[in-house]
């Protein structure tokens, strides 16, 4: 670490090779190299939690996405401004690639953003678990994770009928920097 | 004037590490993108990658619950009218599958033991899982 050949920087190489010395582009030597620009740096890892008291309103769908303006009757901003999306970052010079998954207490984490799909629940009746709506938001500047779930009850017979209960549920989110 | 590009040791706040920065760019105060090292308390670590097959629970060996992810492999081979080209793997979003009705339940989620020293991943299907040094209670 330090000045290396003119470069500040630092080099860590496999055993029996030379750090100072040996080809630095070579990865069946070296095993880090600061001069290297085409990996991906972890940001950060983390949890963020849903909003509490929990909202009585809809929050962004799987689907939907972030525009300044409304337009074509999909109205984006009503979307950036949910209460049910929780910033993580600001700030960030580049839009970020997130990984966001469902995560529940007791070390318990989820692929995706739902946990079931259609579960059964009775001859007349479909209860669906929606851990809903696309996790992440990125774009240059920020981070926005959607904590909204809701439980679906539908009634079915000769009018079906719905009835939803809103709850947020905890998100696990990482955070990458990608080489562009 | 020059900038110091390593620091090392006590950086800002309570952080302890090593920073290097680009050049131009003092490692102290500059902002992430322009490092091109970041070890520290404050950031975290890739540890460890693996793949599994079906339910299975993976030796961690850690002191506390550690941050993971695990990434379903879905299957649609059994789905109708879906042409699945050969060696076609990778990831289904969303996930479970929607075609629960034809291809089964295929949800894929971990529990990681309070303790750290293990992870199990139940799935019916292959899961890709990462693990990260940033240590949680959650």
């Amino acid at each position: 670490m330090g000045n290396i050949n003119g470069s500040f920087g630092m080099r860590t190489t496999l055993p029996g090779f030379d750090a100072r010395n040996d080809d630095p582009s070579d990865p069946t030597k070296f095993s880090f190299n600061t001069d290297w620009n085409d990996i991906v740096y972890i940001d950060r890892v983390g949890y963020v939690n849903p909003p509490s008291p929990v909202p009585n309103t809809d929050g962004p769908m799987p689907g939907s996405w972030i525009r300044a303006q409304p337009e074509f009757g999909i109205d984006g901003w009503d979307e950036i401004n949910s209460p049910w999306l929780i910033p993580v970052v600001h700030g960030l010079p580049y839009r970020a690639y997130v990984e966001a998954r469902a995560s529940y207490p007791n070390g318990v984490i989820y692929d995706d953003y739902r946990r079931v799909m259609v579960a059964s629940n009775g001859v007349n009746t479909t209860q669906t678990d929606h851990s809903c709506g696309n996790k992440a938001w990125s774009e240059v500047g920020y981070v926005k994770i959607n904590t909204w779930e809701y439980t679906a009850l539908t009634i079915t017979g000769n009018t079906p009928s719905y009835s939803y209960t809103y709850y947020g549920h905890r998100v696990a989110f990482v955070i990458f920097r990608l080489p562009l | 004037m020059s900038v110091r590009r390593i620091r090392m040791g006590k950086l800002a706040g309570t952080e302890r590490g090593i920073r290097i920065s680009k050049p131009g760019y003092d490692a102290l105060t500059t902002g992430p993108e322009n490092l091109l090292l970041n070890a520290t308390d404050k950031y975290s670590n890739l540890l460890k990658l693996g793949i599994v097959y079906g339910t299975t629970t993976v030796a961690l060996g850690f002191g506390a619950r550690p941050f993971v992810t695990v990434t379903a492999i879905g299957d649609l081979s059994s789905a109708p009218d879906i042409v699945w080209p050969p060696n076609m793997i990778g990831p289904l979003r969303p996930s479970p599958v929607w075609m629960v009705n034809h291809v089964g339940d295929q949800t894929a989620y971990a529990i990681v033991s309070a303790d750290g020293s293990t992870m199990s991943i139940f799935t019916p299907v292959k899961v890709w899982y990462s693990v990260y040094s940033r240590i949680t209670g959650a």
